[in-house]
């Protein structure tokens, strides 16, 4: 959970860093719960553009872009 | 306003979320005081014509008219600028869905047509506080503080957004 601080009188987030694991384990898990998918059936209909079009599909692919964004590899 | 990733090995990109939750998955959308669900993630990055500003690498800001998002969402406003390079994708890069429905367009036949829904309809790049003061003046959400103020900070904060675009 990302800590709030005051930082010249409005609301700070402090940043979660994360690993590229620590966040493909965050992709997995909510795969899980959210789409009923393992990590590597949910990358592999991302790569072949079978996902439904859902508001669940949208929020875990963002954090799918997120992890290639900043280096790591998908499955 | 959580959470916030910042990945160990590049820590100038971050992912911010509002969520209801303390984890990501607990509670993917933030209830507000009129009862809708708003949904907002945004991908940012280091911006390589500004070296001390950033750039958005990706947002999406949707809101839905219960806890049901999935079913009962109404407006998703997506950028996607990593999109431009890709061949197979012919979709504007800034666009709205609109989860609706019209007789007339299921009425109206042509090859291929796809449900109302997955429609791409162009827009600008949206600022996160024209979502915001939609919300406030057309969904009627109510604000902490008073209104008029509230909806003078998101204009100059808009403001001042459109500035920094238009001098890069």
């Amino acid at each position: 959970m990302a800590d709030i601080v005051e930082q010249n009188g409005y609301p700070s987030i402090e940043p979660i860093e994360v690993s590229d694991e620590e966040l493909r384990e965050e992709i997995a898990r909510e795969a899980e719960a959210r789409l009923d998918m393992t990590y590597e059936e949910f990358v592999e209909a991302y790569r072949e553009g079978t996902l439904p079009d859902t508001l669940a599909v949208n929020d875990l692919v963002i954090l799918l872009r997120f992890l290639e964004l900043s280096g790591g590899i998908p499955a | 306003m959580r959470p916030l990733f910042r990945p160990r090995t590049r820590p100038q990109a971050a992912f911010i979320s509002f969520r209801g939750g303390e984890h990501f998955g607990d509670s993917p959308s933030v209830e507000l005081g009129n009862g809708c669900h708003i949904q907002v993630s945004q991908i940012v990055l280091p911006n390589p014509q500004e070296p001390s500003g950033v750039t958005t690498a990706y947002y999406s800001y949707s809101y839905a008219l219960s806890s049901n998002i999935d079913e009962d969402w109404i407006l998703r406003y997506d950028y996607v600028p990593g999109k431009a390079a890709d061949p197979e994708y012919n979709y504007p890069v800034a666009h709205v869905h609109f989860n609706g429905t019209s007789a007339a367009y299921d009425g109206f036949y042509m090859p291929g047509k796809r449900p109302l829904y997955k429609l791409h309809c162009p827009t600008e790049r949206i600022a996160i506080e024209s979502f915001i003061e939609h919300l406030i003046i057309e969904l009627k959400v109510p604000t902490h503080g008073d209104r008029d103020e509230a909806l003078a900070f998101l204009a100059e904060s808009r403001r001042e957004f459109h500035e920094k675009l238009r001098t890069k």
